[in-house]
């Protein structure tokens, strides 16, 4: 950890979405929560306020210093004394009963013991099924055979980030018996992506990374904006985040870009179980933002975000459901 | 064309990319965190000896309008802050200062400190009055983002009506985007609004704001939120760089440099002890007694390798460069100058 | 203005001798010239001694230690954390140190465990592994300003009449007795003249200057100690060094920091507090041997304070202390010696003595009667829980429901720079800071100053350009000798106040 290399600058306040969101003003912020309060023998006590991050890694952008803010909260996280939201409760109890944090809905498993496996994550198995068919089918349109195994569980990102470590490692546990079946492992979901990767040390692809350099023409009519997520482009990387743009812009989806589309939606780090309201008041700003500009609708490549802002009454679409091979 | 690669997001990084684009190079701006520029006032402090015209288009806006000369503004703690250009709300021509001040803070909020600075103003002969306008708002939550909607700027609008000052006095709420809402409250107010000349806030940020984008409007490539972690370098010559971002890392090859990664303040020089070294371990440190002042040694523009000898394709600009008369809160007309140096020297090459 | 007792020096030993006579019923008035812990009880360690460091040179002085740690925990739990502390010994180190060690800490009653190298490393992962011996003890940490407002607190509650920035200027002498005290006081509140039955000069380091006053000398050695100051808590344990007592010994985590400490040199008069660069040098070498981290960890500030010591200064000098009566001025007191860890114990004895002048019979309670509450960890911020570990018994007159922070380093919360200000003692920056801690943090008041400067002039109407300039100037002492990252920040700090705002900030 580097906390001590702040010099009081301010650049993490100003870039924060949640401190800038009008339901914000509870969080302690990120210079108290991914600095100041490591430094306390009082920190435990910090209080369920600390928990209302994104995690969107804007804070750790913007630091001069590059001090590691989100690793810093996430350890504070695991230090905390104070008791679980409901919401967090009942993410606990999922994981503890059927191994993912929202009832599983999906039922198209393929266990065929291909050499590849596509890893949809808990959203994508109880809440947007309909994007998991998606990207599964266009995995195959691709030519890449792939299992959706029924015996992956949650990746453990959620509960690193409500500070259950213990659990989180069970879980890597159980999970990496199921990938070391596997050469390679696909994800539509960012967090997942990264928790692979960070965690469990596998080199996990997401979507965009296999989409980049196929020829892909566009399902969509009408004019899109992007939403960007966070973990994708400040977590995995910026450059595949760009080639969410890149690929729809090369199969003739009409994208219309604006400077926030890489603002945080609201839905990362718990925030979505935790604090619904707050997380619903950021997706409620992004989208009359997307309205303002007129747009059809808004596409993206995380499951949080679609599920986040399309609960604003928006039409969110995730990348794996907009594009098809050429013909 | 030209491949060039720019390193640094400040003054200095966009402008000598602006520069570059402009004169027909394909360029790459590589930069991460937040620069000096985005820590600053916002102003220019002195004018500029060299490219006066090229800075004047590179910082034109039509959402911010700049005022220039000998101006005067009133610092977040109600001192004299004396500039050659700025925002134009931020300051008056000199000799022209407003008789009477309201001086309008939020309770409890850090932007601006209505009796603090009212208490300076007057010692100085100023009639100010303190405005506190009610608020629950935290220390760590930014103004900007609370006054981004008319309802917002309607409710300051009829807190002020009662005001009776020749000016108003108010921190700074407002980003780039925002900056024209000052002229409609002076409008609806019918009297001077002022924004305190304040570092560390919006003001600086919105320079940098506008910088970033002028780059990219004139074509220049951005990757935002990555580093240079390594440079490549043949002979006396660059020829590519490593760039790191998130978990992922790329080569990129170039066939002119500039560095224009910042002092130590923001990690463009590193700082050990009470030593700046180069973070790539390739050019040339000059040391100072006062450490902070130290920084890369260059030869016409050109930074020198650590064997002495000049570079051929590698510029240097701003705060990196070693700089031992520049004085704090003042750097900004001197990268912009630099920069441009940087530029000339390497379309000499 | 008449009063039984005048306690000259508002410190640790003047504190707790103002509470002690003030429970015993005793008319007694305090002043302090600057604000209290102005000389050495704010300039120490803030360790509160087991014993350990004394049993082998200062048995007596170790037993006290020993007697009063207990009686403090009892007293002022709210003040101290329960550290416990180490006793680490190095390869280089006299072995049979560690074993002279051991007999005096048993024969001064001084409770030690002895821990294996191993269970050494696993209580304090940060300890050098070179350690061979390591002996467990009863130090603490004490945050000493809250120790004395609680005393003052205590004493005024009690009937006493405690003053600080009030200076006694001037003394009358007549048939040796003191008859008559002159007084400047910064507020203007008192009259300026102070007619008293008995003297008691608990000035510290000042203690000669004050006999003086009266025609007096208390013969002191005056002791330079210089200490510094890293941002986070770097050990669980105080680390001290097992050997001799010497310099940069002693490693104390306190608050949001770790002190390390300490330095002996003679000072040359009683503000001589000046750290040198090779103290610096000396304290990270030395502390850094035990804890080999502390190299790599952000020194925020250094800090001096200088030891009144009995006899003569330096390493040799008791730790005890005496009270001393000139023959020419019968009814004037001179308590000089001593140490933050044994000043309850000075204000008995002391107390004892003015009892026994004034005829008075009541007994000292000062022992036996809490001096605030426990801190309970309760609350669901750090500013919250932490409000009774700073203001004991005070901590409820902050107004917890207004959650807004001042001072994001300590998280100081704005409430309680308010109520700090209504108690009436903090007349300036620097006062409020050392009852909130507001700019004690790694930016040095960078990001506080001026928001507490504000709240001071909504409450007292001060001159804020005086009062920032004076609190700017006393942190930057600290900042001499900074590096690495505070380098950083001192540079972010002068850009601002002297680029930007144009302050006269020293170059």
């Amino acid at each position: 950890m580097n906390e001590g290399r702040c010099v009081k600058c301010g650049s993490c306040l100003r870039v924060c979405p949640v401190l800038n969101d009008p339901l914000g003003e509870q969080f302690p912020g990120p210079r108290t929560t991914g600095v100041d309060a490591a430094r306390f023998l009082e920190r435990d006590s910090i209080g369920q306020n600390a928990l209302r991050c994104t995690m969107c890694h804007a804070c750790e952008w913007a630091c001069p210093s590059g001090i590691t803010l989100t690793r810093s909260m996430l350890k504070l996280r695991s230090e905390m004394s104070a008791e679980w939201l409901p919401g967090h409760r009942k993410m606990v109890e999922n994981i503890t009963s059927f191994g993912r944090t929202v009832s599983t809905e999906f039922s198209g498993w393929v266990e065929n013991g291909e050499r590849t496996l596509y890893f949809p994550g808990c959203i994508g198995l109880g809440r947007s099924t309909g994007l998991t068919l998606s990207v599964s089918s266009l995995l195959t349109s691709l030519g890449i055979k792939h299992d959706i195994s029924s015996q992956a569980m949650c990746c453990g990102s959620p509960l690193i980030k409500i500070g259950a470590l213990d659990m989180a490692d069970d879980l890597r546990r159980r999970n990496m018996e199921v990938f070391s079946r596997y050469d390679r492992v696909i994800t539509s979901c960012p967090g997942c992506t990264y928790q692979l990767r960070e965690v469990y040390g596998i080199e996990a692809e997401h979507l965009i990374e296999v989409l980049k350099g196929t020829d892909l023409r566009s399902k969509l009519e009408g004019r899109w904006a992007l939403q960007v997520p966070c973990h994708l482009k400040r977590g995995l990387s910026p450059w595949t985040a760009e080639s969410l743009a890149s690929i729809l812009e090369g199969a003739g989806v009409s994208i219309v870009r604006m400077p926030e589309e890489d603002s945080c939606c609201g839905g990362g780090g718990g925030m979505l179980s935790g604090f619904p309201e707050t997380s619903s008041s950021m997706a409620g700003n992004k989208v009359d933002m997307y309205r303002r500009a007129g747009v059809d609708g808004v596409i993206t490549a995380c499951p949080f975000c679609s599920l986040n802002l399309g609960r604003e009454g928006i039409k969110v679409l995730d990348i794996g459901e907009v594009i098809a091979p050429k013909r | 064309m030209s491949y060039a690669l720019v390193v640094g997001n400040g003054a200095a990084g966009t402008f000598s990319s602006w520069l570059l684009a402009k004169r027909g190079w394909e360029v790459t701006l590589v930069g991460r965190g937040t620069p000096s520029t985005a820590l600053s006032t916002g102003c220019l402090r002195s004018g500029p000896n060299l490219c006066r015209a090229e800075i004047s288009e590179f910082l034109n806006n039509e959402k911010m309008p700049w005022a220039s000369g000998q101006r005067e503004g009133i610092s977040k703690i109600g001192t004299s802050y004396r500039c050659w250009m700025s925002p134009s709300h931020s300051t008056w021509k000199e000799g022209e200062t407003p008789k009477s001040i309201a001086v309008v803070g939020l309770d409890g909020h850090p932007s601006l400190l209505p009796r603090v600075v009212s208490a300076m103003l007057n010692g100085r002969k100023i009639k100010a009055t303190p405005f506190t306008i009610p608020s629950q708002v935290p220390s760590d939550v930014p103004l900007t983002s609370s006054f981004r909607k008319d309802e917002a700027w309607e409710g300051l609008a009829e807190e002020l009506q009662g005001l009776s000052a020749e000016a108003i006095l108010l921190p700074s709420l407002v980003g780039l985007q925002d900056y024209h809402r000052l002229d409609q409250l002076e409008g609806r107010c019918g009297r001077n609004v002022l924004e305190a000349i304040t570092p560390l806030g919006s003001p600086g940020q919105r320079l940098a704001d506008l910088m970033l984008s002028k780059a990219a409007e004139a074509g220049v490539t951005i990757w935002d939120g990555r580093k240079v972690t390594a440079l490549d370098v043949e002979n006396d010559a660059a020829i590519g760089a490593t760039v790191v971002g998130g978990m992922d890392a790329r080569h990129i090859s170039a066939e002119a440099v500039i560095l224009a990664t910042g002092g130590p303040l923001v990690d463009g020089l590193v700082l050990k002890e009470r030593d700046v070294s180069d973070p790539l371990g390739k050019f040339r440190i000059v040391r100072s007694k006062f450490p902070l002042t130290g920084g890369y040694d260059s030869l016409n523009g050109m930074l020198i390798n650590i064997d002495g000898r000049p570079m051929v394709n590698v510029a240097g600009a701003g705060d990196c460069l070693s700089s031992g008369s520049r004085e704090y809160g003042s750097g900004l007309t001197e990268a912009l100058e630099n920069a441009y140096r940087a530029v000339r020297a390497l379309e000499g090459t | 203005m008449r009063t039984d007792v005048l306690i000259i020096g508002g410190g640790a030993t003047g504190a707790g001798i103002a509470r002690d006579l003030a429970l015993r019923g005793v008319n007694c008035l305090l002043l302090e010239m600057g604000d209290f812990c102005h000389g050495a009880s704010g300039g120490n360690h803030g360790l509160l001694h087991s014993g350990g460091r004394y049993a082998v040179k200062d048995p007596t002085s170790a037993s006290e230690c020993a007697l009063e740690n207990a009686v403090l925990r009892s007293i002022a739990p709210f003040c101290i954390e329960d550290t416990g502390g180490l006793f680490v010994s190095l390869p280089e180190d006299d072995p049979s140190f560690a074993d002279t060690f051991v007999g005096s800490c048993r024969k001064a009653n001084v409770p030690f465990e002895e821990l294996t190298a191993k269970e050494a490393l696993r209580s304090e992962p940060e300890l050098s592994s070179r350690v061979t011996r390591c002996l467990k003890v009863n130090d603490g940490s004490i945050d000493p300003f809250s120790l004395v407002q609680a005393n003052v607190d205590d004493a005024r509650s009690a009937g006493a009449k405690v003053l600080n920035h009030c200076a006694v200027t001037g003394m009358t002498v007549e048939n040796g007795t003191v008859v008559e005290v002159e007084v400047r006081d910064r507020r203007g509140g008192i009259p300026a003249s102070i007619v008293p039955e008995i003297v008691v000069n608990a000035a510290g380091a000042w203690v000669d200057e004050v006999a003086k006053l009266a025609g007096c000398r208390v013969p002191m050695g005056l002791d330079q100690g210089s200490m510094l100051v890293m941002d986070g808590r770097h050990c669980r344990y105080v680390v001290n060094r097992l050997r001799s007592p010497s310099n940069g010994d002693i490693i104390v985590p306190n608050h949001t920091s770790t002190i390390l400490g300490t330095t002996s040199r003679p000072a040359g008069a009683p503000n001589d507090v000046t750290v040198s660069r090779e103290d610096v040098d000396l304290l990270v070498r030395e502390t850094a041997a035990m804890m080999p981290s502390l190299r790599e960890r952000r020194t925020i500030r250094t800090y001096g304070g200088v030891r009144p010591l009995l006899g003569g200064g330096g390493r040799g000098a008791s730790r005890s202390f005496a009270m001393l009566n000139d023959e020419r001025v019968g009814n004037l007191i001179s308590v000089a010696g001593g140490k933050l860890t044994t000043y309850r114990l000075m204000a008995e004895k002391v107390s004892d003595r003015v009892c026994e002048m004034l005829g008075s019979s009541s007994n000292c309670r000062t022992h036996k009667e809490a001096l605030g509450p426990p801190a309970n960890g309760k609350g669901d911020s750090i500013s919250a829980v932490r409000l009774v570990r700073k203001y004991g018994r005070s901590a409820s007159s902050v107004d917890t429901t207004d959650a807004r922070v001042v001072c994001s380093c300590e998280q100081v919360l704005r409430s309680e720079v308010t109520a700090v200000l209504k108690a009436g003692d903090a007349l300036t920056l620097a006062d409020v800071m050392r009852r909130t801690r507001a700019g004690m943090g790694y930016c040095q008041g960078f990001d506080c100053a001026l928001s507490v400067l504000e709240i001071m002039m909504e409450q007292n109407g001060i001159d804020p350009v005086p009062s920032l300039n004076e609190f700017l100037g006393e942190r930057e002492r600290g900042l001499e000798h900074t590096s690495g990252d505070q380098l950083r920040q001192e540079m972010l700090r002068r850009h601002v106040l002297n680029g930007v705002y144009g302050l006269g900030v020293r170059e």
